[in-house]
């Protein structure tokens, strides 16, 4: 059964990704920084569970590397990160889908941590001294919003019937 | 099922595939500098969520510049005002300085000329004490070694001589008051010849100039030494004018003293020389 679809799955995908991409690199009060959560990783990661046919791993490379231009990181490390994040997502998309929120909340979690994990590696090995508890901070928030945006981009397919 | 299982199989492999261009390309952009070009291209795409995102901030910064409270306004006004007033008059005071510094350093470089000479800087305070007499006072007194009869200058040319002194000023009678007389040597020529002092300012009369004398206007006269009172060879006056009607024993000729005497402020007092007393 054919659900006729008034928008271009697509267009609406490069929407949201513009959009996330927006709020990533959104000037916020500073004390905000380390709440941000990874919006694009994030966005990625519904996106593969709602439309795994959709999204394949290319695009989420060079996603991954639109975002290294933007967050002006090594070139390349978030573009391994969502390669990762986004075949992690689409193998298990279908158990995904029917977890409760709760469960998504964790899940979310364990997919986020190689992400930081390779983000730490590759800053030891740049010789870059952070704050680790940011990255930590950073995985928190994320998973927090989790619900919210898991909720409100369900609303946004329903309305737009994707 | 099947595709299922080459779904799973192919995803592997295409992950394989990125994971190793990735490390690739962030080993090239760590090691080598080709992620430069790279970024610039991508970045092209990037611009327009750059652009939106700076719009938030800028919003906050319009509406806060728009609709300041007007008491801030009168307030920021009123504190810019004063300051501005304040900075006026430092602005003043610095070219004061600085034009006075001009003056200074031009009268420093007289005193070089009177080497062998003790050399005073004084300033002026007054001008026309007597209407009738041209004579002004200065800053420099009996305090500070000024002695009667000691020659005043300024770096255009001679002044005068103090005609008196108090304990913290002078009296300088110019070259120009009727009263003074001093002898001057034509630079070009070498002759000798008597200034005295016309009571009127700016104006010198020379005395007994014979009708056939090599004068000419224009000519500088320097003070000739011989009168042991002025340093030798300091400018004094150029000629102006020179009449002779037939008949009159001598040619009248008048000149143009150099110093600025009231119009300048800072002069010079020249000592005794060290060798002699």
């Amino acid at each position: 059964m054919l659900i006729k679809r008034r928008y271009p799955v697509k267009t609406i995908f490069f929407a949201t990704i513009f959009i996330a991409a927006i709020l990533a690199i959104l000037p916020v009060p500073y004390w905000f920084v380390p709440y941000r959560p990874e919006w694009i990783a994030l966005i990625l990661i519904y996106w593969s569970m709602a439309h795994s046919e959709e999204i394949n791993i290319g695009t989420a490379w060079a996603i991954g590397l639109l975002t290294d231009v933007l967050l002006g990181s090594l070139l390349g490390l978030h573009a391994l990160s969502f390669a990762i994040i986004v075949y992690t997502s689409i193998r298990f998309h279908a158990r995904l889908r029917v977890s409760s929120l709760a469960q998504q909340m964790l899940f979310v979690g364990i997919i986020l941590l190689p992400y930081m994990l390779i983000m730490l590696w590759v800053d030891g090995m740049l010789g870059r001294k952070i704050n680790t508890i940011i990255y930590f901070t950073h995985i928190f928030s994320s998973i927090l919003i989790w619900p919210w945006l898991f909720l409100f981009l369900r609303m946004l397919r329903l309305k737009l019937v994707i | 099922m099947k595709s299922r299982h080459l779904q799973a199989s192919s995803l592997i492999l295409k992950l394989t595939f990125f994971i190793i261009l990735s490390l690739g390309i962030m080993t090239a952009d760590h090691k080598y500098q080709h992620g430069q070009q790279l970024r610039k291209t991508i970045g092209l795409l990037i611009l327009p969520i750059q652009y939106i995102s700076m719009q938030p901030g800028k919003a906050v910064y319009w509406i806060k510049d728009n609709f300041i409270k007007h008491q801030e306004l009168v307030d920021l006004n009123k504190i810019l005002k004063e300051k501005n007033l304040f900075l006026e008059s430092k602005l003043y005071k610095l070219k004061a300085l600085e034009n006075e510094n001009k003056r200074i350093l031009s009268l420093l470089g007289t005193s070089k000329v009177f080497q062998k000479h003790k050399v005073l800087i004084g300033e002026v305070i007054s001008i026309n004490l007597d209407p009738f007499r041209q004579q002004f006072l200065i800053n420099k007194g009996s305090k500070h070694g000024v002695e009667v009869g000691q020659p005043v200058i300024d770096s255009h040319g001679v002044l005068g001589q103090v005609s008196s002194i108090n304990y913290l000023s002078s009296t300088v009678i110019l070259i120009t008051d009727s009263a003074h007389s001093l002898l001057v040597e034509s630079e070009r020529t070498g002759m000798f010849i008597l200034a005295t002092g016309s009571g009127k300012k700016d104006e010198l009369r020379l005395q007994h100039i014979p009708p056939n004398a090599d004068l000419r206007i224009g000519d500088l006269l320097i003070t000739s030494g011989l009168d042991k009172r002025y340093p030798k060879n300091y400018p004094v006056a150029e000629v102006t004018s020179i009449q002779y009607q037939k008949g009159d024993s001598f040619a009248a000729a008048k000149a143009r003293p150099h110093g600025k005497g009231d119009r300048g402020r800072e002069i010079l007092l020249i000592g005794s020389t060290n060798d002699q007393h």
